[in-house]
């Protein structure tokens, strides 16, 4: 592979890796607020996705409108969930919390079909599939808006964790009891941090959409990409999250260009059990102790 | 005295579902049982791994995927007999979940279980979709010949029942063994608190892997026995919704109890052939259906049912009954 090729593939990397980001993150905030897998995450990204397809290509609003309606859906999705589901089932043994989101998922799936069918549409690219060249490098401005979007949803978030509800919520990750006793309304604060994770799924989905088909089934993989990149970066730590969404988008567009396009998602597969076999920490986990 | 009352209670239920095909005239009721019956293998390795030993599995369809194509490609490009093919579609399943559990259970969170299975399921209908040469690809294998044993076919439906009865009364009088065993209370004692278990000195890396390799091994005779019913397999027949599905039909049947894993399969095979005209909606149905189960009816259906016959709860759980009073 020549220099020039890498630098392209790099690229390419980096545009989808920003949407594992996405899914990573959103995926790694429930998990260190609440130490649950939330299986119906990849369908938020799903509903995000079909939502903004519908405003933008059947109401005929403009894109931001329809990002921002499946933001919002989503935002509501979640609440709702954590509103029910979590909290009738989060004093019970933690498999069954696991199971009831895997209930959750077989739901939105077949809601999706009910409402939107089960063959898979096309997203129309907003910012053109044009190719811009720079040198020898091409450019989508399609991709660049997407990586541009994903880094602009990051900087929110970054701000956002510190603000006082940001901070709260931090602070409810690493110990709900001394929270409590701090004044910090626990249930609140996870209802928020189920709605924003929600987001953010939702975010991914509607950014990822252009490159895939949008179907009913469209978010097991990209679940499973939000897997691999939560543990490469260490499960549970969000700056991790980014870090591994990134990398493994990368990773994986190169293995794809090198090895072959049909197994990249076997490339997944490969490091994530790579990492839980070797450093289950991942890359910027720290080990944690249980104590009894 | 609890041993006892299972035994009968297990007589009985054979004795009424030998009997079932005599009574039975519709073919298409058999055919349901008969597809319950071989659900009712992966639901039951489900209730061992998840309910008994407390663990988590979302790639069970993938293993029995990997049972029903091992057994199929035996009979079908190999020649191999029937028997010989089952059994190395149930071993091949236990060896599948025995890698898996190496890889995912030696950690101390339950998690990385949840995520490699699930991964692992979509790689493996990845895989079956894109190894034509060896499986077909999307359009499937036709053409897997009905089980021939000594000579005997049962290719029709009425045998067929018996071949399912038979091998799902051996899993089920093997899984009340285990159960009932030092290794079953080694499970219990892992769900109930995996710190206290390992500090009585319980290798609970082992037996975490043990459980789910009988697990694997069950989903693996599954498979093969679907197969051959079927007479035809895709890869679309072993999703993660189809994972997903095992896993309701223990949770509906109730995981507290091993009988929950055939009531479950039950329920969730015949409920949508009787509604048919929902089928749409059924997938929402049994979404709502587990979560609903798992949070007012925690013992599920075949704890309703079956409430009548249970006796006092006995040794730890009793105790703990007792001091909870």
């Amino acid at each position: 592979m020549t220099g020039t090729l890498l630098v392209q593939q790099v690229i390419f990397g980096i545009t989808i890796g920003s949407m594992y980001a996405l899914v990573g993150l959103g995926f790694t905030m429930i998990f260190r607020a609440m130490e649950l897998i939330n299986f119906a995450h990849g369908e938020l990204a799903m509903l995000g996705a079909f939502v903004a397809l519908t405003l933008t290509t059947v109401v005929r609003l403009p894109y931001i409108v329809g990002f921002l309606g499946a933001v919002v859906c989503g935002t509501l999705v979640g609440m709702l969930l954590e509103r029910t589901i979590y909290r009738s089932l989060k004093h019970g043994p933690p498999t069954d919390l696991m199971i009831a989101f895997v209930a959750v998922s077989i739901i939105l799936k077949q809601v999706a079909v009910v409402i939107w069918g089960a063959e898979g549409q096309s997203f129309p690219s907003v910012f053109g599939d044009k190719p811009v060249h720079v040198g020898k490098l091409v450019f989508i401005p399609q991709d660049v808006w997407t990586v541009v979007f994903a880094l602009i949803i990051m900087g929110l978030l970054l701000v956002f964790f510190q603000s006082r509800t940001g901070r709260s919520m931090q602070a409810i990750a690493q110990d709900h009891e001394t929270a409590w006793l701090m004044g910090i309304n626990v249930p609140l604060m996870q209802n928020l941090t189920f709605g924003i994770s929600s987001a953010l799924g939702a975010a991914a989905g509607v950014l990822f959409a252009p490159q895939a088909v949008v179907f009913f089934n469209m978010g097991e993989m990209l679940l499973v990409k939000g897997f691999t990149a939560a543990i490469l970066g260490g499960m549970g730590n969000v700056p991790g999250a980014v870090l591994g969404g990134f990398l493994f988008g990368v990773i994986e567009q190169i293995a794809a260009v090198s090895i072959s396009s049909l197994y990249r998602d076997v490339v997944s597969f490969g490091i994530l059990i790579l990492f839980v076999l070797v450093k289950p920490t991942g890359l910027l986990g720290r080990k944690t102790i249980v104590k009894v | 005295m609890l041993r006892k009352r299972n035994l009968a209670m297990l007589g009985l239920l054979f004795l009424i579902l030998v009997a079932l095909p005599f009574v039975i005239e519709n073919p298409y009721y058999l055919h349901i049982l008969i597809l319950a019956g071989i659900c009712a293998l992966p639901a039951l390795g489900l209730t061992l791994f998840v309910g008994t030993t407390g663990q988590i599995s979302l790639g069970h369809a993938a293993i029995y995927g990997i049972g029903a194509y091992t057994c199929a490609l035996l009979m079908v490009r190999a020649g191999v007999p029937f028997i010989v093919s089952f059994i190395c579609g149930g071993l091949m399943g236990c060896l599948v979940a025995g890698i898996l559990g190496f890889i995912a259970l030696g950690r101390t969170r339950g998690i990385y279980l949840a995520v490699v299975t699930y991964s692992f399921n979509a790689i493996v209908r990845m895989l079956m979709l894109n190894l034509v040469g060896l499986t077909g690809g999307p359009t499937g294998l036709a053409g897997i010949p009905s089980p021939r044993i000594l000579g005997v076919s049962f290719g029709s439906p009425d045998k067929f029942y018996y071949l399912v009865l038979v091998i799902v009364t051996l899993a089920y009088a093997a899984v009340l063994r285990i159960t009932n065993s030092r290794t079953g209370n080694a499970f219990k004692a892992i769900a109930n608190n995996e710190m206290a278990a390992k500090s009585l000195g319980i290798d609970v890396y082992g037996y975490k892997i043990m459980s789910l390799m009988i697990s694997g091994f069950l989903a693996g005779l599954g498979g093969g026995l679907y197969g051959t019913f079927t007479s035809f397999i895709s890869p679309n027949n072993f999703s993660s919704a189809q994972s997903s599905m095992f896993l309701s039909m223990a949770v509906i049947g109730g995981m507290g109890n091993i009988y929950g894993a055939f009531i479950g399969s039950l329920i969730v095979v015949a409920l949508p052939e009787t509604f048919r005209a929902f089928q749409l909606y059924q997938q929402i149905f049994y979404g709502a259906a587990v979560i609903l189960v798992l949070a007012f009816l925690p013992q599920g259906v075949a704890g309703v049912l079956l409430k009548p016959f249970s006796s006092k709860p006995s040794g730890f759980k009793g105790v703990r009954a007792w001091l909870s009073r």
